[in-house]
């Protein structure tokens, strides 16, 4: 399991390292580059909230398997992509393949220890992901350098098939026998058709303007697809997302900073790849040795960022942490083509302690803001850090709830 | 939630890059007498991340426009990067709001397990 989600997680933050090359050989325009990240994110969400309980019905080991070899196939499709719309389409499905595993890891996780162990597997398990998103960049910037961006991907390709090799032969097959058989493929439809419509239509509007017939029917179908799921969702008896739970302040909050704090970290991988390499012309595996005080404050602060909670509250280190980002984007926007490293290396500093005390806490306190019957929704909602949350306190590992 | 913020952390502050790019482009390239068209302009654009269109482009400018150029679009960059960040502010601006909405209470931090 270790093995193949540290893949993942690598993926994440190494990938914005490698766009400038992907840019350079292909001629992909910052659009084109913007999609090769944003696709794989993209099939990554949608599919993690409905992959969980797909692993609960037909198998949690069958639907890794499937992940994995998703992920094989469409990470070589991405490491001989010969265009960008190629490189698109693969990364696409390389997040489908990412969402599925990552998820069902997770469940095999926690269902292959005894409840008095499962704190150590999930904590090597959130360990790994910590560890993978530090050294994203630097593997991401060696890889290129040494080799090319191709190797990017193609280096997921043995590593994933040995994970596939070690599941087959270590992990038994496991399901939840009292989950229902329905899927909400409505659900799953409407929103990953919206939120792709809104995502394409906005990129677009510098190109062709807000008043061209394609943003505003993008935008349109957008709304429409979003209004749709509203609407049916809390008609339906199992819906994909409990809307519900929005209506506690508490876990709307948390949400809403967790989306914040994640949109910060989206732009600072993105953005600041492209002007250490465009504009300060770093190499790939110079530029990724600049995210280190990042990532690692980032990984660090995450461990300790439960005793702040302790001591002053979620709301206080929540509102202290977005703070610092603040601080740090404001540094950021004052670079200029001669401001040097120095003033970035600082902000990302800022930004990385930032970053990981409200990662940490939005997700804790989103959690213990709702009753533990609703658990299991609040997590797929939230995504990968509320799962590792839930999982972690269920197991009564080093984790703080605020009593709602 | 998590994954679409980094998403939409991509998607919108990039059209903004765009637009904040290719205006100040307009308006550096003006200033140093080159007069392009919008598709011009967006081949240049590529001069950064080295680019052979871009690079064709240029040599085809007068040599005294072409030696600003590179200089132009760097500073179109910078100048679209750093509006891109106001923008990452206000959106983290927001997100100290949100936290608000938290329930604020003296916590009651129990150990669960």
């Amino acid at each position: 399991m270790a093995l193949a989600t540290i893949l993942i997680t690598i993926d994440f933050g190494g990938v914005m390292i490698v766009l400038p090359a992907i840019g350079r050989e292909l001629g992909t325009s910052t659009t084109g580059l913007q999609w090769t990240a944003n696709a794989y994110l993209l099939a990554f969400a949608v599919v993690m909230v409905a992959a969980g309980r797909l692993a609960d019905i037909f198998g949690r080991r069958r639907l890794l398997l499937i992940g994995t070899a998703l992920f094989i196939v469409a990470s070589s499709l991405c490491g001989l992509a010969r265009a960008d719309w190629w490189l698109i389409a693969a990364r696409a499905v390389q997040g489908v393949g990412a969402g599925v595993f990552l998820t069902a890891s997770l469940s095999i996780v926690s269902s292959a220890f005894p409840p008095d162990e499962q704190s150590k597997g999930i904590g090597v398990w959130a360990g790994v992901i910590g560890i993978g998103i530090a050294v994203g960049p630097f593997v991401g910037g060696i890889l290129t350098e040494v080799a090319s961006w191709r190797w990017f991907f193609f280096v997921n390709i043995p590593i994933a098939l040995l994970a596939v090799f070690l599941t087959l032969r270590v992990v038994r097959e496991s399901r939840d026998e009292t989950a229902g058989r329905y899927v909400d493929l409505f659900g799953l439809v409407t929103v990953t058709a919206g939120l792709t419509a809104l995502v394409f239509g906005i990129p677009q509007s510098e190109t062709l303007g807000w008043g061209s017939p394609f943003v505003i029917g993008m935008l349109v179908a957008a709304v429409i697809l979003g209004a749709l799921f509203v609407f049916v969702e809390p008609r339906l008896r199992e819906p994909l997302i409990d809307l519900s739970l929005f209506a506690n302040r508490s876990y709307l909050g948390a949400n809403a900073v967790a989306f914040a704090q994640n949109f910060g970290f989206g732009a600072v991988m993105f953005f600041l790849t492209l002007y250490l390499q465009y504009v300060l012309d770093y190499s790939p595996l110079k530029a990724g040795l600049v995210f280190l005080p990042f990532t690692v404050l980032f990984t660090i602060g995450n461990l300790q960022a439960g005793r702040l909670a302790s001591a002053i509250g979620p709301r206080l280190s929540m509102a202290g942490g977005t703070a610092l980002i603040v601080a740090a984007f404001l540094l950021l926007a004052l670079v200029t083509p001669t401001s040097g490293l120095a003033i970035v290396v600082v902000a990302l500093v800022i930004a990385g302690v930032g970053q990981s005390l409200t990662y940490t806490i939005s997700t804790t306190a989103g959690r213990g803001a709702i009753s533990a019957a609703k658990a299991g929704a609040a997590s797929g909602v939230t995504a990968d850090g509320a799962a590792v949350g839930c999982r972690l306190r269920r197991c009564g590992a080093r984790c703080t709830v605020q009593g709602a | 939630m998590r994954q679409l913020g980094v998403v939409f952390g991509v998607a919108v502050p990039g059209a903004l890059f765009k637009a904040l790019e290719n205006s100040k482009l307009a308006e550096l390239l003006a200033a140093a007498g080159a007069r392009l068209d919008a598709s011009n302009r967006a081949e240049i654009l590529g001069l950064l991340s080295g680019s052979e269109a871009a690079e064709r482009k240029v040599a085809e400018l007068a040599p005294a426009v072409a030696d600003q150029v590179e200089q132009v679009v760097r500073e179109a960059f910078v100048y679209a990067f750093d509006g891109a960040m106001v923008l990452c502010t206000l959106v983290s601006v927001a997100g100290i709001m949100a936290s608000f909405l938290v329930a604020g209470s003296a916590p009651q931090n129990k150990q669960v397990g």
